[in-house]
């Protein structure tokens, strides 16, 4: 093996969506669509979860969805009632999905990074991240509510990022 | 069978104890290593098999690995990291540190099962 | 339609002996979905009945059927320890005490699919054999699309946790993408094949162990026979044969004899090969 400078293998629109579904197939169900886009995208509640990947490559996977979808996100996983789940459970099962996702986007990319401890805000109007660019997202549907997930790059959008998409990955 | 499972997140908790009953493991959890140590000092028995985490606050999952296995209590508890850490220098430090097989999240009932057979705890009698 | 609570029991029960496969309750809807077909093909009004008429029938390719519309696409490496650990501590030294290192050990993978199997056998040969014996083995199937995947060598994560040991995982891998690629180290030792089990099996070597598991309970007993006597002739004297664990040659060949080692058993080609098949003919 040569040692030389290594870019960091970013994950494309494909690969994002493969680690998204085997998060689904495992802990979830098949139903999960990739790449479908929910109609009514305006002015609504959503939930965020993110990890942050640090070290020689620097960015974050995030996670959108609605209150309704990370409820039922932790309904499945508790294998409770989306009634009976408490905040503090929405949190972590919501988390748990970034966590993984987001854990999945480290293992490829090939150079030395850490992952952080999941965040998750569960009321959110509105998301602006300072500094950094959308490389790639994807959106889905699941049982009738939104995702959408998205990997950013720390600082202003960066040429020499190894991406699989040759054609620029603007807003998806 | 006995297990602990030692993840900080109760989604992954509640998911590995569900698999390990349906396998038939009685099943303790901790939510990270430092807890994990409380957790076995307490109990009057050994488990089989410890599911562990890596990143975890206060203790994480190669620490915990790393004290168990020098401590002779502890010998026949097999260490199985479940984690999202999948970069080949980390699997090789888990090994090295003392961590007897790797999982990595996600993962289905089955590819559990299968660990947990190349530890030599067959759950559902012999494969045919 | 909807599948009955025995009914589930004996399907759960039936995929975790067989396949080491857990089905809890909530997992009605994937039995379902996935033995409605089944059901389909059988003629049968719906799952329930199918599930019935295989429970009290006795022909094992029914319930074969059943694991295998249940086996997710992930094959496992190393799939029954017991096999691989019977021909790591039996077989292998016994065939090694026969052959000198200059004689490279050919294992025949015939029912390679994906590849998992045969890498699985070179992964282990690796570890085990003494320096400078050589081993080649050569994986086959009829599907190219399979076989394409196993000479790519490339598997998903999931694939990836499916009875592979940590230890051979970063000794014969990397990473690629989101998944995993085989060494060319590895790849080096394996080759793969389009073959045709019930077709012609021309041009292929002399094996020193044929492993054949699950594959024959796809043909009708004609066919097996004849399967199985021309994979003899393939065979070195002193091979073994390794079929799945739920199968045997009894009752279909003359022309093997059945060794057990622990929790293996594998075929031994018998002595006088031409006579049985002379009985058979008459």
């Amino acid at each position: 093996m040569t040692i030389e400078a290594i870019t960091p293998l970013l994950p494309s629109q494909e690969e994002l969506a493969e680690l998204v579904e085997d998060v689904w197939r495992s802990f979830l169900d098949d139903e999960i669509v990739v790449g479908l886009e929910s109609p009514d995208d305006s002015d609504r509640t959503l939930m965020v979860a993110w990890v942050s990947i640090t070290g020689e490559w620097t960015g974050h996977l995030q996670v959108l969805t609605t209150p309704a979808g990370a409820q039922g996100i932790a309904s499945a996983m508790f294998q409770m009632e989306p009634a009976e789940v408490s905040p503090e459970e929405v949190a972590d099962a919501f988390g748990e999905i970034a966590n993984m996702v987001g854990g999945g986007v480290k293992g490829m990319v090939g150079v030395h990074t850490a992952l952080s401890l999941p965040q998750v805000v569960l009321d959110a109007r509105a998301l602006i991240s300072p500094e950094a660019h959308q490389h790639s997202s994807i959106h889905a549907v699941w049982r009738g509510e939104p995702l959408e997930f998205s990997l950013w790059e720390r600082g202003p959008k960066n040429e020499k990022t190894n991406q699989h998409n040759d054609t620029a990955v603007g807003g998806v | 069978m006995y297990a602990i499972v030692i993840d900080d997140s109760s989604a992954m908790r509640m998911i590995l104890r569900r698999t390990l009953s349906s396998m038939g493991f009685k099943v303790v959890d901790a939510v990270n290593g430092r807890d994990a140590l409380d957790k076995l000092a307490n109990l009057d028995y050994v488990p089989d098999v410890a599911l562990i985490d890596w990143n975890m606050p206060e203790m994480d999952g190669l620490t915990f690995v790393q004290i168990v296995r020098d401590d002779p209590r502890y010998r026949r508890l097999s260490l199985l990291m479940v984690t999202t850490e999948s970069e080949q220098s980390q699997i090789v430090r888990a090994l090295a540190a003392g961590a007897h097989e790797y999982l990595i999240k996600p993962f289905t009932p089955d590819a559990v099962a299968e660990k947990l057979e190349l530890l030599g705890l067959t759950t559902a009698g012999s494969l045919t | 339609m909807s599948i009955g609570s025995p009914e589930f029991s004996f399907v759960a029960d039936l995929v975790r002996r067989e396949a080491a496969i857990v089905l809890e309750t909530g997992k009605e809807y994937l039995v379902e979905a996935r033995l409605a077909p089944l059901a389909r093909a059988a003629g049968v009004a719906g799952v329930n009945e199918f599930v019935r008429l295989v429970r009290q029938g006795t022909n094992p390719t029914h319930r074969w059927s059943i694991v295998e519309a249940l086996t997710t696409n992930e094959t496992s490496w190393f799939r029954d320890a017991a096999v691989f650990e019977g021909f790591r501590t039996e077989l292998l030294p016994r065939l090694l005490q026969q052959r000198s290192p200059g004689q490279p050990l050919r294992i025949w993978s015939a029912a390679a699919s994906t590849g998992q199997e045969a890498y699985s056998l070179a992964m282990m040969l690796t570890d085990e054999l003494p320096p400078g014996q050589r081993f080649e083995i050569l994986g086959t199937d009829i599907s190219k699309e399979v076989l394409d995947r196993a000479r790519a060598g490339q598997y998903s994560q999931m694939e990836m946790n499916r009875g592979l040991p940590a230890r051979h995982l970063v000794r014969f891998f990397q990473r690629h993408g989101t998944g995993w690629l085989v060494d060319d180290r590895l790849k080096s030792h394996v080759q793969f094949r389009e073959i045709n089990l019930a077709g012609s099996l021309i041009g292929l070597p002399r094996f020193d162990v044929v492993f054949m598991r699950n594959v024959l309970i796809y043909f009708d007993l004609p066919t097996k026979q004849s399967i199985l006597h021309r994979v003899r002739r393939l065979m070195a004297p002193d091979g073994y044969l390794i079929l799945g664990t739920a199968e045997t040659t009894r009752g279909i060949d003359e022309e093997f004899e059945q060794n057990r080692f622990g929790g293996l058993s594998a075929y031994r080609p018998t002595a006088d090969e031409p006579a049985a098949a002379l009985r058979r003919r008459a």
